[in-house]
């Protein structure tokens, strides 16, 4: 048991120590695919013999909602990993000099302090761990050394403190419902579960409230979005991938457990409502928004407050939808590796970001053309591919709660943010180019990267299909935690 | 209950002190005179000064009404008559009752206000400018003289001056501290009251510097005597109410009591004449914020009763609230720097305050962190950023703005109005978690109302400073090693910051970047 915990903490914090001293590139890739590994391998482990490795009564320990998330966390950074060398091989500006020596320290720090986030259940030390995972990406959002980048990774800092400022707000109110409730109630997520009968609701409702006004700026959700866009879009493709595949999927596991409180309490109805709301206005935001961006990474950035925005409302229907939302927030981070993946290449490669002047992106560049229109595919939520049998378990949800004005608004807003999206996207894939311009192809090779997307791809089709019961069986007894049944 | 003392000793004392106080100041003089190298006036000079002025012709302006006839009288026989509530060393004072040091405040505060009238009456511009200047002062010692004897009060549990002395418990640890504290303000209020050095100079004859001295420019013979002597009265007052209160033998022990209360008188009159040697006198302007020390020292000592917890709380969130108030009008980086200072103090204040029944090493080593990080590390750091980046002295993106306070004194009452509410649902203190609210809230307005960036770190210090009170005001105890970690979180979040203003100034060089408004859609 002891060995998985040193796997999933140790292991992150010894390649941060090595990473922050090493001089070396290649030592330091290597120290980095290491501690990837070691943490999926434990991930892997865990969810396989469904243990929880921390002794119990502690402030850590690791229950079906964390094994799920540590999953998403673990295999998203090992896919940025091994991408790594072969974005920091093309940063050879002298100005990216002290970037690229930050870059896999952050890496390293930002998988440990997830970890932590993750296997964290005691409300106090979830709100400090949480910030560490804000400022361990720091350093490489602004990797460009540019004033957008700068002025994203300020905003990013300081409107996502902010939002944790409301987040710890919350959690006192959480402790003053939890004072009401005996001598013995401590901030520990089970503890609270156990005693949710006894807690005062009002204070429930106080702290989820707040907590999840706090925590939406992390996610992403509307209308605390923007600091989040500014940053994923100004953020290196790789750095982007892990915020928008596995960051906002961390935060969105802080909001599970408040909602997993508050769904033991008597303000379920009022949590599920509010979830439902905030869902259906990211949807809206991200519909709107996905008409108007002229840059393709802002696009790919709504598109994460899009799915977020689906994530949460399905979270609220509860029961099949809520299925849904557990498994399109690890396929939405499968896609996000390869939209990411290839919108920086394309940035690097044609020195763009504005979708109007990128034309016959096939020709030009086949290999990410082809993944990035694949990818778009996905994202999109076409069959065979996972998001679509996530889709499909939320509208069976939606039905079978008769949720009816819901289900409305997310097929109407899919369809516009579908056609928004592809409007961009196909003029940047086949558009012919205006005339004048050289139309010489750049002569691009296969890459890792496209295979890392390519394959990010194609794995969420077996488990669809499949459904591997070591993935689906924690998935069903997290919705009993929830309260929910299928 | 008025009582009279019925030891005639206190009597035989009363008019002993209005003899002799005229020695205490010619021994100051003498002092001062030796100090800097002249041999100067014999101690008995005051006497002749006053003898020869009594036995002058007294003359009137041709301008002036009654009030200039009256004035000095009455001048004279308030201070006077504030030697009878006098407590002398071991002796009681001749007459005693609860409250009267409100009496004795308020003798005093006739007589300023009858010789700034007379010095109006005489319709001279000079005079006239020396009352203002008198009035100004006057302004800032009154809240002093009672927030310390008022904190006195709180302590001992008594309320006249007499039992305020003899209730003072040496046995106690904190009482020592406390009346130290508590002696340093009257001092420094004797030193701006009785227009000594630092503040005015009695000694210049040059009407625009002087403020005391000035009003009493057109009296002459028996009028300026009587002025002259309610005026060393007036030395004699707050020097033997300063050893009054230094004195643990005063009740027990008559001989040590008096030998130690003379040591007092001694060391004070040395001090007023180090004083008076060293330092010259301040610019006018700088003049008001002299009392700066006896001020914040009076507020210490009435805050840091411990004996009153909830009124002490309550005490140090409304000066919380007046660092508020104070932010907004100010656009001083320095300001803005102090302010966090201050603030951290006054949190960590609170926190000891609120904690103090139970005080445990857990609370220790918070309190400490909260010193360290909010008072020393934050601030010096941002401190360094200011130098590094040379952003000047002033925020420069905003002007006062007479709208902003208005904003956050709205901010603050409502935030207490929220407060009250919250007392319905669950017991809070209405005074500390309404302070928690109305940081977070003026945190936030500042953050949105200044443009400068380093205003906007600091918005978010004192939305954090709101957090932390909150925290206190509903009393949700964390583990330590919890609260630590957000410190740090805290301060790495601070120092990034720092790295990225510093980064703008290479973006920006013109401007240290107060403009971030390109990313958009």
């Amino acid at each position: 048991m002891m060995f998985t915990i040193l796997l999933l903490l140790a292991l992150p914090l010894l390649a941060t120590g090595f990473t922050a001293r090493s001089r070396s590139l290649e030592k330091s890739y290597l120290a980095t695919v290491v501690s990837a590994t070691g943490h999926l391998a434990a991930t892997f482990y865990l969810l396989l013999t469904r243990q929880n490795p921390f002794p119990a009564n502690t402030w850590f320990g690791i229950d079906s909602l964390g094994r799920f998330f540590l999953l998403i966390l673990s295999h998203t950074f090992l896919a940025v990993a091994l991408y790594s060398p072969g974005f920091l091989q093309r940063m050879q500006k002298p100005e990216y000099n002290a970037s690229r020596r930050l870059y896999y320290p952050a890496l390293n720090s930002y998988l440990l302090a997830n970890t932590l986030v993750i296997v964290t259940q005691h409300f106090g030390l979830l709100w400090v761990v949480l910030e560490l995972t804000t400022f361990s990406l720091a350093p490489v959002i602004y990797f460009y050394r540019s004033k957008e980048s700068l002025e994203a990774v300020w905003k990013y800092l300081f409107l996502v403190s902010l939002g944790l400022v409301f987040l710890l707000i919350g959690i006192l109110a959480l402790g003053l419902a939890a004072k009401g409730a005996g001598e013995h109630t401590s901030l520990v997520v089970t503890d609270l579960v156990r005693d949710a009968a006894q807690l005062d609701p009002l204070w429930v409702k106080v702290a989820f409230v707040l907590a999840f006004v706090g925590i939406s700026a992390k996610i992403g959700l509307a209308p605390m979005h923007p600091a989040d866009i500014d940053a994923t879009s100004n953020a290196p493709g790789p750095v982007a991938a892990l915020m928008a595949g596995s960051l906002r999927s961390t935060a969105m596991l802080v909001l599970l457990r408040f909602y997993e409180i508050a769904c033991n309490t008597s303000v379920r109805e009022f949590s599920q409502r509010l979830l439902m709301i905030a869902g259906s206005f990211s949807l809206l935001v991200a519909a709107v928004y996905i008409w108007r961006s002229r840059d393709y990474k802002r696009l790919l950035a709504y598109s994460s407050v899009e799915h977020l925005g689906i994530i949460t409302l399905s979270t609220g229907v509860g029961g099949a939808a809520m299925l849904g939302a557990l498994l399109h927030t690890l396929f939405n981070s499968f896609g996000k590796i390869a939209l990411f993946f290839m919108a920086g290449r394309i940035n690097r490669d044609l020195q763009t970001r504005e979708i109007n002047s990128i034309h016959g992106l096939m020709q030009r560049l086949p290999w990410s053309g082809f993944v990035f229109g694949l990818a778009f595919f996905y994202i999109a939520g076409t069959p065979p591919f996972g998001l679509f049998f996530s889709e499909l378990l939320m509208l069976q949800g939606m039905v079978h709660a008769r949720n009816w004005l819901v289900l409305s608004i997310f097929l109407v807003l899919l369809m516009v943010i579908f056609i928004g999206m592809s409007r961009a996207v196909l003029r940047m894939l086949q558009s012919p180019q205006p005339s004048g311009t050289p139309t010489a192809a750049l002569g691009e090779r296969f890459h890792i990267a496209h295979a890392v997307s390519l394959y990010a791809l194609a794995v969420s089709m077996p488990i669809a299909i499949f459904q591997p019961e070591f993935l689906f069986g924690p998935l069903r007894s997290i919705l009993t935690v929830f309260g929910f049944s299928l | 209950m008025v009582t009279f003392s019925s030891n005639p000793v206190s009597w035989l004392a009363f008019f002993s002190l209005l003899a002799g106080a005229p020695l205490l100041s010619g021994i100051v003089n003498k002092l001062k005179a030796r100090l800097s190298g002249r041999f100067g006036a014999s101690v008995l000079q005051p006497y002749f000064d006053l003898v020869r002025l009594a036995r002058k012709e007294t003359v009137y302006s041709r301008s002036s009404g009654f009030i200039t006839r009256v004035a000095p009288v009455v001048v004279w026989s308030t201070t006077a008559f504030t030697m009878l509530l006098l407590p002398v060393g071991p002796f009681p004072a001749s007459i005693s009752f609860d409250g009267d040091f409100i009496l004795l405040a308020y003798l005093l505060g006739l007589g300023r206000f009858l010789q700034i009238l007379a010095a109006l009456d005489v319709a001279s511009s000079f005079e006239g400018m020396g009352a203002s200047r008198e009035a100004r002062f006057a302004v800032f010692a009154e809240p002093i003289f009672f927030f310390t004897f008022g904190s006195m009060a709180l302590v001992t549990g008594r309320f006249s001056l007499q039992s305020i002395v003899s209730g003072i418990g040496w046995d106690k640890p904190l009482f020592p501290i406390f009346m130290v504290v508590s002696s340093i303000s009257i001092f420094f209020l004797m030193i701006t009251e009785c227009s000594r050095m630092p503040v005015d100079d009695p000694n210049t004859h040059l009407e625009l510097t002087m403020i005391h001295e000035v009003m009493i420019l057109d009296a002459s013979g028996f009028d300026l005597m009587l002025y002259q002597h309610a005026a060393s009265l007036k030395l004699l007052l707050y020097a033997f109410l300063i050893s009054s209160l230094l004195n643990p033998f005063g009740w027990l022990n008559p001989v040590a009591g008096v030998a130690l209360f003379v040591g007092v008188l001694v060391v004070l009159v040395a001090c007023l004449a180090a004083i008076e040697t060293l330092m010259a006198r301040f610019k006018w302007f700088s003049s008001p914020s002299s009392y700066s020390t006896p001020r914040s020292s009076a507020y210490l000592t009435f805050s840091s009763s411990p004996f009153h917890t909830k009124a002490m709380t309550n005490a140090l969130s409304i000066l919380f609230c007046l660092t508020l108030m104070y932010l907004a009008v100010t656009t001083r980086l320095w300001s803005y720097v102090l302010i966090l200072v201050f603030q951290g103090i006054l949190v960590a204040g609170v926190y000891t305050v609120s904690f103090f029944e139970n005080f445990s090493a857990t609370h220790l080593i918070i309190a400490g962190a909260v010193l360290l990080f909010r008072t020393i590390l934050i601030p010096s750091y941002m401190v360094k950023i200011i130098r590094d980046l040379d952003m000047g002295h002033r925020d420069r993106t905003r002007r006062y703005h007479p709208g902003f306070l208005l904003q956050i004194s709205g901010v603050i009452i409502a935030a207490l109005l929220l407060s009250h509410q919250f007392t319905r649902m669950t017991p809070v203190l209405v005074i500390p978690l309404g302070t928690a609210l109305a940081a977070i809230f003026s945190g936030g307005l500042l953050i949105v109302r200044r443009r400068l960036l380093l205003a906007h770190v600091v918005g978010f210090l004192i939305i954090e400073n709101g957090l932390f009170l909150l925290g206190v005001g509903v009393k949700a105890e964390m583990p330590w090693v919890i609260e630590l970690g957000a410190f740090l979180d805290l301060f790495v979040l601070v120092f990034l910051m720092g790295i990225a203003m510093n980064h703008l100034k290479s973006h920006f060089p013109e401007g240290a970047g107060e403009d971030l408004t390109t990313l958009h859609d």
